[in-house]
């Protein structure tokens, strides 16, 4: 009889010995010490024997009973330090995709643009809107572009019904802001939409992005411009940015300036700026004998398209999600 | 204009690489547009050897040649006799196929039924100036199929360069080579302009009357004699090709090819069909016409400036010829012009008449009347009289009409202005250096005389542009802007455009960028506002003819543009301007716009299947507005703006105040298809109006330590009442229950406590619609939070409460208690 109690410890050691988890475990107790159990069906047996084999029987199922119980309890006590500190075999799969809702997306042009301005703000340039539906004087007869200016033709401009122009560039805003904010020191910039009658292709569309700056003071040189300009491209491309000035021709500067920033190996050109022609500062109320200042203006498309290797502009205007959840 | 590098040479006093030649196209400010190296771009011609060659059947002008171009491979070229070829002889060809780099591209062809698959090239079609006989010949077998530049070394390079519309000093080749010239450290060589000396027989003198000459500032012309109209040697014809001119005679030739080496357009007349020997300047009569060269006629209606003899307009005054003095293969004597035209009043023309030509072109944006006789017209004489061109004789003087000479501008300088300009030390001594490069003179006092022909220069800085550009751009050192300091910021409403578009797109919203300029229907729909719609009078497309007074109209159209692509759940939005015009006012109002619909929680795996309804919308667009601090909003039921759905729309408020509207997007009335497939809403807040009445900074309101007490009610209220009826009921009600509250003594505190308990919050958390509550009934749940700042309430207060706001919300709507 001692002999099938041995077995019985045995097993039931063996049992315990072999649980993973503390529901194993469990599932041994209730197998042994359970309503049902191993012990339950020993017990029985008492009622069949003498007062004296009782007494006997019982003190042996006693002593069973408590090392079954005891190596659970050990055992569960280390199941118990397992699960905590380490990870069980039903642990969550740490690496299915979280449950989100999609996110958002800014547009790149206006990413760009808003990073432009970030830059020219930390440069003490103040930022305001301008009109888009601007009239003659202000989009080009203030910017030395009479209305027989040849110049006029790089500018195939819209017209409202009532004479107004949809304005071809946002350099409309320079004598808009001298007037505006008086006598300088003035740095001053605003950025948006302009329209030209362009054909659409892949690098035109009759509706497009610029953003513009001014800053008159009394000795701010084309030596500055180049400054300016350099801390904003650094602030764009990397502090190793080199740029290229080539002489050009805007109505409104003189000297004027085409400037390229080398991008991947190529010249790529990104802006036009110049030191402010007398005859604009005139326009705008400024005395061009005292004060002298640059100006400069950049396509955001074109900016956007180079900082993020968009080939195409029409990309840009057809809001595809597939296309604006890229950037 | 399209460059050929080796004819620039012709002008230049040294030799140099061709890569320091096209530097210093872009160091002078010529832009390159398009290079092509000939070395390269010829690769693809090769030499193929003339195996028959017979005349093509009723075409005596035309032959069918047999090519071989690889060994043993023929094909056949149909070529004409303009320039003789012989069987045996290595011919470069461009096989069908082939672009040259002169832009044109090579077809196969049909001529008299015969299939051509190529082309025999003339040195100028191939872009390269013609050294001897107008197109290269081999003779040596062993040169089948080798490519062009591998037998004869090519060092021309054809530039289309884009010239500045402030120098059309620089739309002929003797400005560009100027301008090279500086850059480079070389002379200008001029070619030689011997000057025309009168001929023993003059038998004929011809009159000149100009009738306005601030239009017409100079006019020079002189009778040729014996005039010999053939084809142009090919040295002359392939200058002209490789600039895109066509070869005509070689009279028209000379006239072209002096205005591409001189950028002064010239013209010649046949002699004999000008009546009176009389030249006038003058405006067109409203009565006269004229047929042009191209055969268009143009009529006196504008009065625009011509040229006439004692009869008749004979030209277009610096736009075209007329069709009735047109020098022709049978002219014998022909006049010789030259004049120098006010360029406002031939743009006008040009513009006018919708006439635009090359020398139209150089003329709108002005010529130099010195250089006019001096150089260009002296140089066309001369060809004229050049036994291989004409061989014509001077037939009367040079009859020269230049009333008021212009004068070379002057500009006394100051080196010191000029460093403050550049913010580098500029002496007078470099400032002389560096305009002398440009044919400026100067005195001691650093006075500069400005040529005639640079138009562009008048004002000093335009000279400090000049100095600073062959100093080099790049040598002016740049440094820290050295200014007074000034703020930096955006606008407030910038600023607020951000902090709403950083809010939409972090809630799930794509931003879009789509045009202002749009159709009509598009502009026009879901517009709040009154105002005059503003048209463009000149749009491009029937798609872009209206400013839009609404941004959800378009967001529409991108909603729809993504269900094709297989959307299914929407949100987009826009910030931009909408436009209206009232009278001389024009409104550019800034608006925010969003269009959002389908899956409420559009998570890439785990799919909600709750849809976007008006609530959500609602919810959406409260986050929004309070996030940007706008307080004590309305939304009312009113007439919906054209675009949205009556049932599902309200305009949002505040203080009375129309700031935007919310609705359900109609399709149907907008006539656009369903592809989404999910009711859409549309959103538009006008941002020029958030900016006014949004909150200042929010103040702390203190921290209750107390305990929120939380109380849901649930009653039957007839079916039409409004739930803010029954919102404002609700929050009187418990106002007036706080004043009649009995308190409860509490441990804490001996006597009787004064209690203020505030409703904190009031949301309706269900609402219920069905035969259970009655026909036209429903049911709400209401959940309202409150508390004392000092004392906890007791269940026994809150349920006073209660009690009072339930009663009243009977006796005032029959609200009943479920």
């Amino acid at each position: 009889m001692s002999e099938n109690h041995d077995a019985l410890i045995e097993a039931a050691m063996a049992s315990i010995t072999a649980a993973q988890s503390l529901s194993e475990l469990d599932d041994v107790r209730v197998q042994y010490l359970g309503k049902k159990g191993k012990l339950k069906s020993l017990q029985e047996q008492l009622k069949s024997l003498s007062p004296e084999e009782k007494r006997e029987f019982g003190k042996t199922l006693n002593n069973i009973k408590q090392s079954i119980q005891t190596a659970l309890t050990e055992k569960k006590t280390v199941l118990e330090q397992n699960e905590k500190s380490g990870p069980a075999i039903d642990a969550i799969d740490v690496t299915l995709p979280g449950v989100r809702a999609l996110p958002g997306h800014r547009h790149p042009l206006m990413a760009t643009m808003d990073e432009v301005k970030s830059i020219l703000v930390g440069l003490g340039f103040r930022y305001d809107d301008y009109p888009e539906v601007e009239s003659e004087f202000y989009n080009f007869d203030a910017l030395n572009t009479p209305d027989w200016h040849p110049a006029r033709d790089m500018h195939d401009s819209f017209y409202t019904t009532k004479g107004n122009v949809l304005r071809t560039h946002t350099s409309a805003f320079q004598t808009r802001a001298m007037k505006n904010f008086g006598p300088p020191p003035l740095r001053a910039m605003t950025s948006g939409r302009c329209y030209r009658r362009d054909e659409i292709d892949a690098s035109h569309f009759p509706i497009f992005h610029q953003l513009d700056v001014i800053a008159i003071d009394e000795n701010i040189s084309f030596a500055d411009l180049k400054w300016v300009l350099y801390q904003l491209a650094s602030g764009l491309f990397g502090d190793d940015v080199q740029l290229r000035f080539r002489p050009s021709y805007f109505p409104f500067t003189t000297p004027s300036a085409e400037v390229d920033v080398m991008f991947n190996g190529k010249w790529l050109e990104i802006l036009g700026a110049g030191m402010i022609r007398p005859e604009v500062l005139q326009a705008g109320g400024v005395d061009s004998e005292k004060w002298q200042g640059f100006a400069f203006g950049l396509g955001i498309d074109r900016m956007a398209m180079i900082r993020h290797g968009i080939s195409d502009i029409r990309l840009m205007y057809e809001n595809e999600e597939a296309f604006l959840r890229q950037f | 204009m399209r460059i050929n590098t080796g004819w620039l040479r012709d002008y230049l006093s040294e030799d140099c690489k061709e890569s320091e030649l096209l530097d210093a196209f872009m160091t002078v400010g010529l832009e390159v547009e398009e290079e092509h190296n000939l070395a390269h771009a010829l690769e693809p011609i090769r030499v193929g050897f003339i195996r028959e060659k017979k005349p093509l059947a009723d075409a005596d002008n035309l032959f069918e040649c047999l090519i071989e171009i690889e060994k043993g491979k023929l094909i056949t070229i149909v070529c004409a006799t303009a320039h003789p070829v012989e069987i045996g002889w290595g011919v470069p060809v461009a096989v069908a196929g082939t672009k040259l780099p002169t832009g044109a591209f090579i077809a196969e062809g049909k001529f008299k039924g015969i299939r051509s698959e190529g082309m025999i090239c003339l040195d100028g079609e191939l872009g390269l100036i013609a050294k001897s006989s107008g197109m290269q010949i081999f003779k040596d077998e062993a040169m089948l199929g080798a490519s062009l530049p591998s037998l004869s070394p090519i060092q021309e390079s054809l530039v289309e360069v884009s010239v500045l519309p402030n120098r059309p000093d620089c739309l002929g080749m003797i400005g560009i080579a100027r301008e090279v010239a500086a850059v480079l450290d070389m002379k200008l060589k001029y070619p030689s302009a011997r000057v025309i000396t009168p001929a023993a027989n003059q038998t004929e003198k011809v009159t000149v009357a100009i009738e306005d000459d601030t239009l017409c500032p100079r006019y020079a012309c002189q009778v040729f004699d014996g005039v010999q109209i053939r084809s142009s040697p090919h040295w002359l014809k392939s200058r002209l090709q490789t600039a895109g001119l066509r070869p005509i005679n070689n009279v028209v030739d000379i006239t072209n090819f002096v205005m591409l080496e001189w950028g002064q357009p010239l013209h010649a007349f046949d002699f004999d069909s000008l009546k009176g020997n009389r030249i006038e300047v003058r405006r067109m009569r409203k009565d006269e016409k004229l047929k042009l060269l191209d055969e268009s006629e143009v009529d006196g209606a504008h009065q625009p400036l011509v040229i006439a003899d004692a009869e008749k307009p004979i030209a277009l005054a610096g736009i075209m010829g007329g069709l009735n003095s047109q020098t022709t293969a049978g002219s014998k004597r022909i006049l010789l012009e030259a004049a120098c035209f006010e360029s406002v009043c031939i743009r006008t023309s040009s513009r006018k008449l919708r006439v635009s030509t090359d020398s139209s072109y150089r003329f709108e944006r002005g010529t130099d009347p010195n250089d006019m006789l001096s150089g260009a017209f002296n140089r066309a004489a001369e060809l004229l009289q050049d036994t291989e061109l004409s061989h014509a004789k001077p037939a009367s003087d040079v009859t020269d009409q230049y009333p008021n000479v212009r004068e070379q501008t002057r500009f006394t300088l100051d080196s010191g202005r000029f460093s403050k300009i550049l913010g580098t030390e500029i002496s007078d001594t470099q400032i002389e250096e560096c305009l002398s490069k440009l044919e400026m003179t100067h005195d001691k006092n650093l006075t500069i005389s400005v040529p005639t022909w640079r138009v562009d220069v008048n004002n000093e800085v335009v000279l400090a542009e000049d100095v600073a550009r062959l100093l080099r751009y790049d040598s002016i050192v740049m440094k820290p802007l050295v200014a007074t300091t000034t703020k930096g910021r955006v606008s407030e409403t910038d600023g607020l455009r951000t902090k709403i578009a950083t809010f939409l797109s972090s809630n799930g919203f794509l931003e879009c960028r789509t045009p202002p300029l749009t159709t009509e229907q598009i502009a026009l729909s879901f517009s709040q506002w009154p105002g005059d719609p503003i048209q463009v009078q000149n749009p491009i497309s029937k798609e872009m003819t209206t400013l839009r007074q609404s941004l959800v109209g378009s967001l529409i159209e991108v909603a729809e543009r993504n269900a094709r692509r297989g959307a299914s759940s929407f949100r987009f939005f826009e910030i931009d301007r909408t436009f209206r015009q009232n009278d001389d006012q024009i409104d550019e109002r800034w608006m925010i716009g969003a269009v959002i619909g389908g899956a409420v929680n559009d998570s890439a795996w785990i799919a909600s299947e709750k849809e976007i309804d008006f609530l959500r919308a609602k919810g959406l667009v409260q986050n929004l507005l309070a996030h940007i601090s706008v307080d004590e909003i309305a939304y009312e039921r009113d007439t919906a703006a054209k675009g949205y759905r009556g049932e599902e729309f309200a305009v949002i408020q505040h203080g009375g105040k129309r700031i935007g509207a919310l609705g359900r997007i109609d399709l149907d009335a907008l006539g656009i298809k369903d592809r989404a497939r999910v009711p859409l809403y549309g959103v538009e807040l006008d941002i020029s109006t958030l900016i006014k009445v949004k909150s200042p900074a929010r103040m702390f309101a203190g921290l209750a330590r107390t305990q929120m007490i939380a109380r849901d009610i649930s009653i039957v209220v007839p079916l039409g009442l409004r739930y803010a009826e029954i919102e404002k009921s609700l929050s009187n009600a418990f106002e007036a229950a706080v004043t009649n509250l009995v308190t409860e003594p509490r441990k804490e505190s001996d006597g009787p406590v004064s209690l203020q308990p505030k409703l904190e919050s009031v949301i309706c958390i269900d609402t219920f619609v069905g035969e259970s509550v009655g026909a036209d009934a429903q049911s709400l749940t209401i959940r309202m939070l409150f508390r004392d700042e000092t004392h906890t309430l007791t269940s026994g207060e809150a349920q006073q409460l209660m009690d009072y706001v339930v009663e009243q919300l009977h006796s005032e709507h029959g609200a009943v208690q479920r």
